[in-house]
């Protein structure tokens, strides 16, 4: 492995992911800011408060290693003790919390902390609140010595979110396997992080279990708590830093093995990644929003797919249908009998919640369009979600189908996200009064918006890029974005629930975020 | 019957000639001057030979014949034949390992040191997997060839340096293998291969300052290593 400036390959490659992440943007018609990652010629001068544990010659660490990899990109670190006031990071652009640091000493120190903060620091997870509390199920060091043959499993990573901007800075195809540490036992460090964390990395064939995760700033951490700067857990432990995957030689030319061996590479984006400008989104202004979305609906076609002649919430259709033509859509209202080759030409596709799974059949998932559904049921067959019901979809108070009462409020996890329409973190009514309110868990390439009030696990509001692996390593075609509006729901919506619908419309329809 | 073939590299140079009489078939002068080392690629049945100023050139082990000749950018340090038709050529300037290919006659890439400084020794195992790289300044790289990633740092001696791979050096029961390395300083070191993919250091032993060659007998197990204390070259004889 390379940990200097030498590697000229390197060099090049991450100039070329940088060309690219930095190609002209999306549109997200300034509702959205969500600045380019630093390349690494804009890391240099950046300074880097390192906070590490007493060293011990009995038990080496990579400590010094790290800083001296941060020093030969070009930035400026300072180690402090892991007993040093956390104000003394004022003025600092990171903040890193090696693993060698006590956790009990370190507590919650830097967790209301405005500076960004990466972390390898796993026990300290908890009090960082980018994590559960409970070790070994929302969180877990692995000891070579302790837990050999895990030791070894963890070597295999994976990345389920290609469209994850420090995945797509190492030029990972497709959601795949690879090599996060040397071949031997090593030492790992995993958390289940909350549902608006985005998981770059995940092991053991468990979508949940981290090793590399990230919070955007505002997004709802543990407990609620909402990250004051980005942050970022890793799965380093003391002395693995320089056992992280790198390729040279002959091996660096073969593009399967520089995707397969590239743990270093992913440290350095991870790195660039904290120390970018965060993603913020729009204040609160729903007249504001219903603008943006007007501008952005001019001259478009949506393909709205709803029962027609149905006796349940047909008039709620009718003023979904009307609202997207005051807006400005050139709208068509399909039948769900119709095939789907209704969604030719079409700029986007809203799927009605009166529309029958059933009936529906698998229609509308392969469609190249963004698609847009309101029925929380449809998860597993738009690939959403897994297939099992009850448990990777469900509902709230639908009598005899679910143990859940009715519901009208959401949480609001992913403030950061458009798709939030300026909300700020926590409860928010969505609807007038409780009633039926869908939900799924989708998979970790999700962006996940708003869950149901105490129900971590169900998420109400989310969405995925395109190019995104959904259920069963399904490619997203272009956006799609699951809100619940379950019949006549739309009429009952608050104005945050009217909002939010807008947001997804504008989210779902709007250029993908892609390079 | 063919003659059995001996070969003998010097500044920018290299002669093939007949063991029996010692006469030469082919007297080779590279483009390039340097000193000039040479390695057999078991695999490809060939002696590759190359300047530290740049040149390098591949020979018919059978017949001495010339295969290939080309510049490429070399070092001063050891060479290794690997697998693949490809040489590992230690370059100290560069601090690097360069992995050239004989048949091709181009570079299939490089290996950058970790905390080594100024690469010298080299050492391949015979499967070509794990490369031994003995620096200057007290560092020896052991390296995964498939990945060219250095996974294991050991503290060796100062100085130039000459390394061989032995596997079995004691015979049966002892080491599975082991990396012996000569450096200018004096410091003779055994790297023990306890795994395949561990590795400590076995003996380390301090000689008289000057040492160069190094090289083994498999039937007595013994190393022998050419030594310049003084001025005066000399040769010790170490059972180990």
């Amino acid at each position: 492995m390379n940990l200097t400036t030498g590697t000229s390959l390197r060099t090049l490659f991450m100039l070329i992911c940088t060309l690219a992440c930095v190609a002209p943007g999306h549109s997200y018609l300034q509702g959205q800011s969500t600045g380019p990652m630093l390349n690494q010629a804009q890391l240099k001068g950046k300074k880097i408060f390192f906070v590490v544990g007493k060293s011990d010659s009995e038990h080496p660490n990579d400590d010094l290693l790290v800083k001296r990899h941060l020093e030969a990109e070009g930035m400026m670190v300072s180690l402090v003790s892991e007993d040093d006031d956390a104000a003394k990071a004022k003025g600092y652009d990171l903040i890193l919390l090696s693993s060698t640091a006590d956790p009990r000493v370190l507590g919650d120190r830097y967790a209301t902390s405005a500076i960004p903060v990466f972390t390898w620091n796993t026990v300290d997870y908890p009090d960082m609140k980018m994590s559960g509390p409970e070790r070994h199920v929302d969180f877990e060091t692995l000891d070579p010595s302790q837990d050999f043959m895990r030791a070894f499993s963890v070597l295999y990573g994976y990345f389920p979110n290609v469209t994850n901007p420090i995945v797509r800075r190492l030029g990972i195809p497709r959601s795949e396997m690879f090599g996060t540490l040397y071949l031997q036992p090593q030492a790992f460090g995993w958390a289940k992080p909350a549902p608006a964390a985005s998981i770059v990395v995940n092991i053991e064939g468990e979508p949940t279990h981290a090793g590399v995760f990230t919070y955007e700033k505002d997004a709802t951490m543990y407990g609620g708590f909402v990250a004051p700067a980005r942050r970022v857990g890793f799965y380093l432990q003391d002395a693995t830093f320089h056992y992280l995957t790198a390729v040279n030689g002959p091996g660096a030319k073969d593009p399967d093995l520089v995707e397969w061996w590239s743990g270093a590479r992913l440290f350095d984006a991870s790195i660039a990644w904290a120390l970018s400008a965060p993603s913020t989104a729009a204040s609160y202004d729903p007249s504001a929003l219903q603008r943006r979305l007007a501008a952005a609906a001019q001259g478009k076609k949506v393909l709205f797919v709803r029962r027609l002649d149905t006796p349940e919430g047909e008039e709620s259709d009718d003023h979904i249908a009307a609202h997207f033509k005051e807006l400005g859509f050139i709208v068509t209202e399909v039948d769900q009998s119709e095939p789907d080759t209704a969604a030719a030409g079409q700029d986007l596709i809203v799927i009605s919640a009166t529309n029958s799974k059933y009936k529906m059949a698998n229609k509308y998932r392969d469609a190249k369009a963004p698609l847009l559904c309101l029925e929380g049921l449809m998860a597993d067959t738009l690939k959403m979600a897994n297939r099992h019901r009850y448990v990777d979809y469900g509902e709230h108070g639908e009598p005899k189908e679910s143990e859940d009462p009715p519901e009208a409020y959401l949480e609001i996890v992913g403030a950061y996200s458009e798709m939030a329409a300026g909300l700020k973190p926590g409860y928010v009514k969505y609807i007038k009064e409780p009633d039926v309110l869908k939900w799924a868990n989708p998979m970790p390439s999700a962006i996940i918006v708003a869950t149901l009030p105490n129900s971590f696990h169900e998420r109400a509001i989310f969405g995925y890029e395109k190019g995104a692996a959904m259920a069963d390593e399904f490619v997203a075609p272009a956006r799609r974005m699951l809100l619940p509006v379950d019949n006549p729901a739309f009429d009952d919506l608050t104005e945050q629930g009217h909002a939010l619908f807008d947001a997804a419309v504008l989210w779902t329809m709007s250029r993908p975020d892609q390079p | 019957m063919a003659p059995i073939m001996g070969f003998a590299s010097g500044q920018g140079g290299f002669v093939a000639f007949t063991l029996a009489d010692l006469k030469p078939t082919l007297v080779q002068h590279f483009a390039t001057g340097g000193v000039t080392t040479m390695c057999f690629d078991d695999e490809a049945q060939s002696i590759v030979a190359v300047s530290s100023e740049g040149s390098v050139a591949s020979f018919d082990s059978k017949t001495g014949k010339l295969q290939h000749q080309a510049k490429l950018e070399t070092g001063a340090g050891q060479i290794a034949c690997g697998v693949l038709h490809q040489v590992y050529v230690a370059d100290p300037k560069h601090n690097v390992v360069h992995v050239l290919n004989h048949v091709t006659d181009r570079n299939d890439g490089d290996i950058p040191m970790l905390d080594g400084i100024g690469p010298m020794g080299l050492a391949l195992d015979t499967r070509g997997r794990r490369l031994f790289v003995s620096c200057e300044n007290r560092v020896i790289e052991i390296i995964d060839t498939d990945a060219g990633f250095i996974f294991t740092q050991l503290p060796g001696g100062e100085g130039r340096s000459q390394a061989r791979f032995v596997w079995t050096p004691q015979g049966k029961g002892q080491w599975k293998a082991g990396a012996f390395i000569a450096q200018q300083d004096g410091t003779l070191i055994g790297v023990r291969m306890n795994a395949f993919i561990n590795y400590t250091i076995g003996g380390d032993y301090k000689l008289p300052a000057g040492l160069a060659g190094i090289a083994y007998d498999s039937k007595t197990h013994h190393l022998f290593l050419s030594a310049e204390s003084s001025g005066a070259s000399s040769v010790i004889v170490d059972g180990y």
